[in-house]
Formats: structure tokens, sequence, C-alpha cells
């Protein structure tokens, strides 16, 4: 099945206004007291959701980031459940089962190459094996920044990469906008107070 | 990385062994043939042993994916004269994989002919195939085998025989080079031709084929990250990913933490983006689109109307339908046509997508959206940059 470009980028944006909104509301019901900080990781929750949702289930790292917002922070639960509404149970189950099998093979793994490396006692510094370490080290700090990374091996850690970065540039573009908007409605509406202030004024001279 | 053919000497199958080997595979096709194996796109061809193993999925990351590709035959049918029946299943496009590349001339003789077989018998190959195979009937060194799946979409796109490395082609959307040995009418296979002087066992072709995936997605990434044109090589690319996809995210929560200073109520509300001066012509249509929740308390009634006057002069019948369509998604309290433009925020939409739709256009999409439900699916947001293959391997993640 192969959308149109046109198409799937507006359903995605779509999307993703829809559900940043629908957070942002949530957040607001419940911002009364809030500090600044508090404000900022709010809407930082709910752009990052908003990410998550608009992506879908099919996206690895949609799934791991929803599961790591909600396990980070005990009050984020409430607020993540509103935001997210009944795609929240479908998408922190799914990431549950994953996890254990992934530990396993990690353990044997590693068991595996310190018995390799011990083996060998000698380490020749060629070319290739710098080279080799090289792209082993950003690979693995590339692991760390992309949720639910660490668990992908090569070619699905770019493959999630690529995604994740069009998905961040669109989150960034749509943030901007949002900002761009309520400055100028700020803006707007200072102009309006002032001149109908200036018409009261004038009307209360006039009388 | 030239390295030494180690079967070289067992490369040059007479042609009485190959013309047995071709009635044991008529056989064993006339007793195997509804089952399909499973997806195999990496042949060993050169050694003699080889033809006794059947098949196997070397690729093992593509199993998942490429289970609806049929059954792909032994090399030893690009051989024969007989075309087997491949009438039943819609196999995926064939790439012949011929290692014995200094070959002899038999073997180039029979290339030949087969090549020539191949444009008769399949209608599909494109001009270029035609070119090749009487231009380099004998160089064997790189060759690639085009072909055409049958009911292709028309977002294939044939590719040329030009560059020297080769590429496999697995994905469903993709056309993938036809075989100058076999093209059967209804069939198509991919295959890898290991190139001139490399080790042709079916791991280091295997691992060639992953390493050339992770190149291509490397190669997509480099697009998509700003200044990575001269880049060369893993390490530096993955260097500029993880500095760019660090500074987005720092953006991220910087604009996230400007949005919590403009707006201390955190309310990001429809009315608070009513801007006076209303670009009509291209903005109902999206305002429509969007349909963002208005909480009641915050309407003015006397707006209301006016609005609504709006909206209906302007938009007209379908409007209705779409509104009752949209308030049925997620959890939406807007009842009340919504036709306030949004200048800003239509200018993000805008500026994502090049041209601004009408809004006849809009309403299918929006329909289409609306019957897909609460399942969104990702697609690229540069679009028309990214080939469609990358979407099509997206959209199965």
């Amino acid at each position: 099945m192969q959308l149109a470009p046109s198409l799937s980028t507006t359903t995605f944006k779509q999307a993703f206004l829809r559900s940043m909104l629908q957070g942002l509301n949530a957040a607001a019901s419940s911002s009364n007291n809030m500090s600044f900080e508090a404000r900022k990781r709010a809407v930082k929750l709910a752009a990052d959701v908003a990410m998550a949702c608009a992506r879908g289930r099919r996206a690895k790292w949609a799934r791991a980031l929803v599961a790591d917002l909600s396990a980070k922070h005990q009050n984020n639960g409430a607020l993540l459940k509103s935001m997210l509404g009944e795609m929240h149970e479908r998408l922190v189950r799914v990431n549950n089962q994953h996890c254990c099998r992934i530990q396993r093979s990690k353990k044997i793994l590693r068991r595996s190459h310190r018995m390799c490396s011990t083996a060998r006692r000698e380490k020749v510094l060629h070319a290739s094996v710098v080279a080799k370490s090289m792209v082993k080290r950003r690979t693995k700090m590339l692991k760390k920044i992309i949720p639910g990374g660490e668990v992908l091996n090569g070619f699905s850690l770019l493959n999630e990469a690529l995604d994740y970065v069009t998905s961040l540039q669109a989150q960034v573009e749509l943030m901007r906008s949002l900002l761009k908007a309520t400055e100028e409605s700020n803006s707007n509406s200072s102009i309006t107070h002032r001149a109908s202030s200036k018409d009261q004024l004038k009307q209360r001279e006039g009388s | 990385m030239a390295q030494c053919i180690p079967t070289r000497a067992s490369t040059n199958p007479s042609v009485l062994e190959r013309q047995r080997v071709r009635l044991n595979w008529q056989q064993q096709q006339s007793t195997d043939n509804t089952d399909c194996i499973g997806y195999n796109n990496i042949e060993s061809f050169a050694p003699l042993s080889s033809f006794d193993q059947l098949p196997k999925n070397f690729v093992d990351g593509e199993r998942s994916r490429n289970e609806s590709f049929g059954h792909v035959h032994d090399p030893i049918e690009s051989l024969g004269d007989g075309w087997p029946d491949f009438s039943m299943v819609n196999y995926p496009n064939f790439c012949a994989i011929n290692v014995g590349e200094k070959a002899n001339d038999k073997e180039n003789s029979d290339s030949s002919k087969k090549r020539k077989f191949g444009n008769f018998s399949n209608s599909q190959v494109d001009a270029n195939n035609a070119t090749e195979n009487s231009g380099s009937s004998k160089g064997m060194k790189e060759d690639y085998v085009l072909g055409e799946r049958k009911g292709a979409t028309g977002n294939q796109k044939p590719q040329n025989k030009k560059e020297t490395s080769t590429e496999t082609l697995k994905e469903n959307g993709k056309a993938s080079r036809s075989s100058t040995t076999t093209t059967p009418l209804k069939t198509d296979y991919i295959h890898v031709r290991a190139r001139r002087g490399q080790a042709t066992d079916s791991h280091s072709l295997a691992e060639r084929v992953r390493r050339e995936r992770i190149s291509e997605r490397m190669r997509y990434l480099q697009d998509l990250v700003p200044g990575c044109n001269k880049i060369t090589g893993k390490a530096g690319m993955l260097d500029e990913i993880i500095n760019y996809v660090q500074s987005l995210q720092r953006q991220v929560e910087f604009l996230s933490m400007k949005l919590a200073a403009v707006n201390p109520r955190l309310d990001f509300t429809v009315d608070s983006f009513f801007n006076e001066e209303m670009n009509i012509a291209c903005n109902t249509g999206l305002i429509q689109g969007m349909n963002i929740l208005l909480p009641h308390d915050q309407l003015d009634p006397s707006y209301i109307q006016s609005n609504a006057l709006l909206h209906q002069a302007q938009v007209g019948p379908s409007s209705s339908g779409l509104d009752m369509a949209m308030s049925t998604t997620q959890q939406m309290t807007l009842q009340c046509p919504m036709s306030a433009p949004m200048q800003l925020v239509n200018t993000f939409m805008d500026s994502c997508y090049n041209n601004v739709h009408g809004s006849s256009s809009l309403w299918d999409q929006v329909r289409l959206n609306n019957t897909f439900g609460a399942h969104f699916s990702f697609q690229s947001l540069q679009g028309n940059c990214l080939p469609n293959n990358l979407k099509t391997e997206t959209r199965e993640i």
C-alpha cells in the first residue's frame, strides 16, 4: 500500500496537530498551580506523546518512547492516560512483552564475547580494527539517543533513526508554528485591547 | 577486493551434467510445485555440489518480510531451454547468480542464447535490456538482471544497468532487473550476481547484501541530515546523525520552554488563534480538516453565528458531512462548525506540503483519513524526496 506523498504528509501532520492540541488541553486542565518547570515538562510531554501517537504502533521508537515516558515519573501517568486515550493500553502493553526476551539474549552474547576476547591475548591495531571500534562507539551512542534503540541491531537501528529524525523534524516545525501563532495572537489581542481602551477613554471624555 | 574463487576448477559444468541436473530439477519441480518455501534471493551457482543444495534463505532478516515471494528455483533452470511452469504463483523478480565470470565460451553462448530467449518471453523487459544483451553478450562481469513484476503498480521504476555494484531489490514495490537467463511471463526472481573476482559462497553474498542495505539506509539518512553531502564513511555519518538528533531534541526542549512561557495557562484554543485577516481561499478547507478542540465555555455565541454563516456561505453542503465524520474521531467535543482560519497554523500546513490543495481534494483526504480511523500511518515528511520504496519499508515496520 503506497499512499501519495502529499496525502500521507497531511495525514501525519493532522494527526500530530490534533493529538498535540488534545494533549495540551489535557495538560491545561490540570495546570492551575504548576510551576514554570512543570509547565515546560507538560508541554514537552504533550509534544512527545503526540508525535508517538501520530506515528502509530508501527514504529518501534514510538512504543518505546511512550513506555519510557510512562515509566519515568509517576505523576505523568494520569496525564499520559488522558492524552493518549485508547491508544495508551495498546502502546504500553505491546512493549512489555518484548523487553524480557531481549535481555536474555544480551547476556549470552556478553558471555560469549568475554570468552572470545580472553582467548585472544594480543591486540593488533589495524586500521580496520580502529575503524570498527569507532563505528561501534558511535552506534552505541545512537542506541542511547533513539528511544528503544538498545535492542536493535544495525539495520533496524538505522531504520528507526530515519523514522525518528523525520518525525522530530515535524515536531519541531509544529511547535515553532504553534509558538508563532500564539505570539501573534497575543500581540493582536494586546493591540485590540489597547484600541478598545482608547475608545473607552474617548467615550468617557466625550460623555 | 580481488579474491580467488575457490571453486574455479569446478565452475565449468559440462553440458551433459547440466542437462542431468536440469532433469533432476524438473522432477523436483513437479513434486513441490505447490510449495512456497520462502524467499531466496541469493544462490550460489558455481560449485557443482551446490546444485544438490536446496535453495536456502540466506538472508535471515528478510524471511519474514519476503514471505510473499515464492519459491525460487535452483539456478540450473537457467541453463535449460524448457521453461518451468510458473503460472500458479506470482513470484518475485529474478536475477540469476552467475559466478563463473571468466566463463568459457559455452556458458557465454548459452547465456547469450538465454538472453535472447528472455527477451522474447518477457515482453516487459526494457529497451536497455535489449541493448545490454546485444552489447555485452560475452562480458559476464557485473551483470544485473532486470525484470518487472507482474501486476506491479505504477510506482515501479526500472533501473538501468549502469553502475557496477550489485544491488538486490527485494522489496515488493520495486522493480528489479529482468533475468537474462529466465524471464518467464508470470514469475520473476531476484538473484544476486556475484561481482567479478569476489567470493561466491553464501555467507559472503549474504553479507554483501546486508552491507548494501545498510549503505542504502545511510544514503537516505544523508539526504535527511543537512550538510552531510561531503562526508564519506560510516563513522562520520553516524557522528552527524547523532549530532543532528541531539540538536533536534534540544530544539524541542527549547520550544516547549518558550511555549510554556508564552502561554502561562497552557490553553491553546482556536479562539486565541483567530486572526482578523481571514485568508478565505485556501484556509477553510484546511481548518475543516483540522477540527480543533474547542471548549464550549470559551465560545462567544455571536462569534459562532457569524462563523456559521461564513461557513455555510463558502463551503456548501459537503462540509456538514465532513463535520459529522470528523466529530466521531477520538474525543472531539466540537459540535459547531468552526471556520475561523488559523492563519499561522495554516502556514505550517502549507509549508510542509508545497501546493495548497483546493478544498475538494482535502475533503477526499480527510474522508480517507477517517476511514482509517485511529490508525495513522506514517509517511515521510519530505515525501517528494524519498523514493517510494522507502515508504513501503517504513510502512512495513
